[in-house]
């Protein structure tokens, strides 16, 4: 109640004036010095330029500073059609019917896992590392055809129906990701190790494919094992067909190598000497927890 | 196939297959799966435990959102419309029919209410048929047609609300209110109508 207010300020103040009371503040002479109105502020500067005739530059501009024209920043057009491309990653497609048709001619071993090598070894594609390609994407052309059990690891994978024609047949499918230095070693594994390198450890995905590889969705392979279980049952119900009893899955269908480990069976600093015969392996503490890490 | 990259694919295979699997189990880095995920209740993709219903509901409960597909007779028919030799000769359309009086996997409830709403899809020996040819492919077909039956079985099992006694009231004064000014709008029109006549009283 504003009496009530009033009444306190003759109690509580020493002095009551006009300008000791508390006004709203935009009453204030102080305050509509410092803010003054549109009209105000029209009335008193040039009837010329853009304020007076209502053109002002966009906001962040100042408008006395560019006299009236925009920044030349800004008169240049953009026209981002290629933006990103430097980063952006390729990925090579093999379709399902490709697949299917190299199991039949038995240039590939369904019981064995088919790996990126694996299929590098059958010549009928070349990666480039070079040029920003990160390995092998599945295609779903021939997901009716597709019928073959098979442990499938690849770099990417865009429909959901390609997971789907080969977890029907009995398949696994994990999506895996290489560092161009991996791949390079992945691609052709013989000139890999005639060079006389350590086997590297593959690296983390980037940042922006943390997001792919985390899924289950996508059957990341950094994503929790039982989300993609979920999925695996989610999918059968989806498409309508039935998960086969996990008992009859032989042991190299469970194989999984680990997110550092780039051949299945060896591990990351290991030199393998094909000439001898033989492996060497990093016994210097420093390496090993590197190897390891 | 070339001798020698088999070749080395087959010397880091020269050990046993089980042999193998032991180097590749003992490999452990700090990203490891089992320090990535320590809770999870099974590392193995095949075979855990799994939240989602792997079984049909029992007659009386809630539809849950499995369908066996065992029960199911799925056929592979020949899909309509343009394409040429290729929709001629590939069987991409499906077909699903299922016995709906004997499907233990559609709740008692429901199972009259929807026999009522889909009974053009049901023949007279008691089959409900469905049909797809949306997609070039067979298995986003068979998708399609599992995606109807769960959507027609929802529909069935959504019981519509009803008027409240409250909603009912206002619904009738409301109809009342409308009626009596449409006789009123009635009654005024017709006042206007004989007074356009000649009026029977002389004016002498």
């Amino acid at each position: 109640m504003p009496i009530e207010r009033g009444l306190q300020y003759l109690r509580q103040m020493q002095r009551v004036t006009l300008k000791n009371l508390p006004m709203p503040l935009e009453k204030t002479l102080k305050w509509q010095k410092a803010h003054p109105d549109e009209t105000k502020i029209k009335a008193i500067m040039s009837r010329k330029g853009p304020i007076s005739r209502n053109a002002l530059p966009p906001y962040g501009i100042d408008p006395i500073q560019a006299e009236g024209r925009l920044p030349w920043i800004l008169t240049v057009p953009k026209e981002p059609y290629y933006e990103g491309i430097e980063e952006a990653r390729q990925y090579l497609p093999i379709s399902l019917r490709t697949l299917q048709r190299l199991i039949d001619l038995r240039r590939i071993n369904p019981e064995k896992p088919i790996d990126l090598p694996v299929l590098c070894n059958t010549k009928l594609f070349s990666i480039q590392p070079d040029q920003r390609q990160f390995g092998l994407q599945l295609i779903d052309e021939g997901a009716d055809l597709f019928s073959t059990p098979i442990n499938l690891e690849i770099q990417w994978v865009a429909s959901e129906l390609a997971i789907a024609a080969i977890e029907r047949c009995g398949g696994v499918l994990t999506t895996r990701y290489f560092d161009p230095i991996s791949l390079s070693a992945l691609i052709d594994a013989k000139k890999f190790f005639e060079r006389g390198e350590p086997i590297p450890r593959c690296d983390t995905p980037p940042i922006n494919a943390v997001e792919y590889y985390t899924d289950p969705k996508q059957r990341g392979y950094l994503a929790n094992p039982d989300s993609i279980r979920e999925e695996r049952q989610r999918l059968a119900q989806k498409y309508g067909y039935k998960l086969p009893d996990p008992s009859k899955f032989s042991s190299l269908f469970r194989l999984k190598k680990d997110p550092r480990q780039i051949f299945y069976g060896l591990e990351p600093g290991w030199l393998v000497n094909l000439k001898d015969q033989t492996i060497l392996k990093p016994t210097d503490s420093k390496f090993q927890t590197f190897y390891h890490s | 196939m070339n001798p020698i990259t088999n070749f080395v694919y087959r010397q880091c295979l020269a050990l046993s297959t089980r042999q193998f699997l032991i180097t590749s189990r003992t490999y452990k880095s700090n990203l490891s799966y089992d320090k990535l995920f320590p809770k999870s209740h099974s590392l193995d993709v095949l075979s855990g435990p799994i939240q989602a219903p792997t079984n049909e509901s029992t007659g009386k409960e809630k539809f849950n959102g499995f369908i066996p597909i065992d029960k199911l007779d799925v056929t592979h028919r020949h899909a309509r419309g343009p394409g040429g030799q290729h929709v001629n000769k590939t069987l991409t359309g499906v077909e699903i029919r299922f016995h709906v009086e004997s499907a233990t996997w559609i709740p008692e409830s429901i199972k009259p209410r929807f026999c009522d709403m889909n009974h053009t899809r049901i023949n007279r020996d008691g089959y409900f048929i469905i049909f797809s040819d949306e997609t070039r492919h067979r298995l986003l077909n068979q998708a399609h047609c599992l995606d109807r039956i769960r959507a027609l079985i929802r529909e069935a099992s959504l019981i519509p609300k009803g008027l409240s006694d409250e909603e009912r009231k206002t619904i009738e004064q409301r109809k009342k209110a409308a009626s009596q000014e449409r006789v009123i709008r009635k009654r005024i029109q017709s006042m206007h109508k004989q007074e356009r006549k000649p009026s029977s009283t002389d004016l002498n």
